[in-house]
C-alpha cells in the first residue's frame, strides 16, 4: 500500500497524493522528513495545485525506471552561471506529453511556475520557463507587448535610442 | 483519489476585455530573467526593447551569461569565478556576445547554408578561435607596452572573416 500525502490547497481544498507523487518537490520531500504528513500550501490554489500534481503523478511514473543518469549529475555538470536549467527531457513521449500539458494561456503558465518554484519541482520550473521563451523568439517588440499584455513605457526618444543601440538584432539573417 | 470536478480549461475564459491581466511575470524580477536567459541573443536584444523592466533585466549580466553558456560550453574547469572574471576584463558577457559569439554564430549559420552541417567539433573550434582573436584583440587595445600610447593596432579579428579553403 503506497504512503499517502495529504496536500491542502489555500482555498482549502484537500489532495491525498502518493508519496513518490508528492516527493518531485523536494520542498515536500524535505517536510516530510521532518514528520508531518499533511502539508498546507496556503500559496497555491486549488486549480494550480491540481494541473501540477498531474505533472508529478507523470513524472514520477517515469523517474521510477529512469533511462538516462539522474538529472542531478547532469545539473551539477551545468551549473556554472547563477540561472540554471535541468538537463532535457530525453523521453520522446514524455516530452510530448510535457509540450501538451504546457499548452495554456500565459496567466496559468505564470501560476503554474510560481508554485512549482515554490515546491522546487525543477523540471517543472524549467519546462514553463522555456515554454515562455518559445513564445517570445523570434518576435518583434510590438508582438510581444500585444502577446503579454505589457504596456510600452518608454518614451518616442527612448525607443528609438534603443532601437539604434540593438540595430544588429534587428538586421534579418 | 480526486474527488473535485476539474475546472474549466483556461482557453474558454480567456475570451473577454476584462479578462486580459497584465503580463504577472512583470511582477517578479527573477523569473523574469529566467525567462530571457533562455533566449537565443537577437530574440533577447529585441526583447530589451519592449518595456523599461525587460531592458532593465535584459542589461543584466547574469542573463547574457547564460545566453553564451548555452552556445559555448564551458568545462569544469572554467566553472563560476575563472570564466567570470575573464570576461568582466573584457567588458562583459553582453558586450561579448554582440562584438564576439554572435557575429561567430552568424557566420557558422552562414557556413551552414552553404555546404554541409558543420560537425559540433568544427563548430566548438571556430567559436574558440573567435573567443580568443576577440580576447587579443581587447588585449592589443589596452594601451600598448611601456606605457606608449600609440594609435592601436590593426584588429586581429580580421581573421574571423571567412577563407575560402576549398
Amino acid at each position: 500500500m503506497a504512503k499517502m500525502i495529504k496536500l491542502v490547497s489555500g482555498d482549502g481544498a484537500e489532495f491525498e497524493v502518493e508519496e513518490e507523487v508528492a516527493f518531485q518537490s523536494k520542498i515536500i520531500k524535505d517536510i516530510v522528513a521532518d514528520a508531518d504528513d499533511v502539508i498546507p500550501l496556503p500559496t497555491v490554489s486549488s486549480k494550480v495545485l491540481i494541473q501540477v500534481i498531474e505533472y508529478c503523478r507523470k513524472h514520477a511514473a517515469v523517474n521510477s525506471f529512469p533511462l538516462s543518469p539522474s538529472s542531478s549529475a547532469a545539473a551539477a555538470a551545468s551549473s556554472s552561471s547563477s540561472i540554471s536549467y535541468s538537463k532535457p527531457v530525453s523521453d520522446p513521449a514524455l516530452r510530448a506529453w510535457d509540450n501538451e500539458f504546457v499548452k495554456l494561456n500565459n496567466s496559468s503558465l505564470f501560476d503554474i511556475v510560481i508554485a512549482a518554484n515554490y515546491l522546487d519541482i525543477e523540471e517543472l520550473v524549467d519546462l514553463v520557463l522555456e515554454t515562455v521563451a518559445d513564445r517570445i523568439k523570434g518576435k518583434q517588440a510590438q508582438e510581444i507587448r500585444r502577446q503579454f499584455n505589457i504596456e510600452n513605457d518608454f518614451t518616442p526618444e527612448e525607443e528609438e535610442a534603443l532601437r539604434r543601440e540593438n540595430s544588429w538584432a534587428f538586421q534579418n539573417n | 483519489m480526486m474527488m473535485l470536478l476539474l475546472p474549466h480549461r483556461e482557453e474558454e475564459e480567456e475570451g473577454g476585455a476584462a479578462g486580459r491581466r497584465r503580463f504577472p511575470i512583470n511582477d517578479n524580477a527573477d523569473l523574469l530573467a529566467e525567462v530571457l536567459g533562455r533566449l537565443d541573443g537577437r530574440s533577447l536584444a529585441v526583447a530589451g526593447c519592449v518595456c523599461r523592466l525587460w531592458s532593465a533585466v535584459g542589461r543584466r549580466e547574469a542573463v547574457w551569461e547564460a545566453v553564451c553558456h548555452r552556445h559555448v560550453a564551458v568545462g569544469r574547469a572554467g566553472a563560476a569565478g575563472g570564466t567570470r572574471s575573464v570576461v568582466a576584463a573584457l567588458g562583459g558577457y553582453r558586450r561579448l556576445y554582440r562584438l564576439c559569439i554572435g557575429p561567430a554564430l552568424d557566420r557558422l549559420a552562414g557556413v551552414r547554408r552553404q555546404g554541409p552541417a558543420v560537425s559540433s567539433a568544427a563548430r566548438h573550434v571556430s567559436l574558440s578561435l573567435a573567443l580568443s582573436l576577440f580576447s587579443i584583440d581587447c588585449y592589443e587595445r589596452l594601451g600598448g607596452v611601456g606605457g606608449r600610447q600609440q594609435q592601436p593596432p590593426a584588429s586581429l579579428l580580421f581573421l574571423c572573416k571567412p577563407v575560402d579553403v576549398s
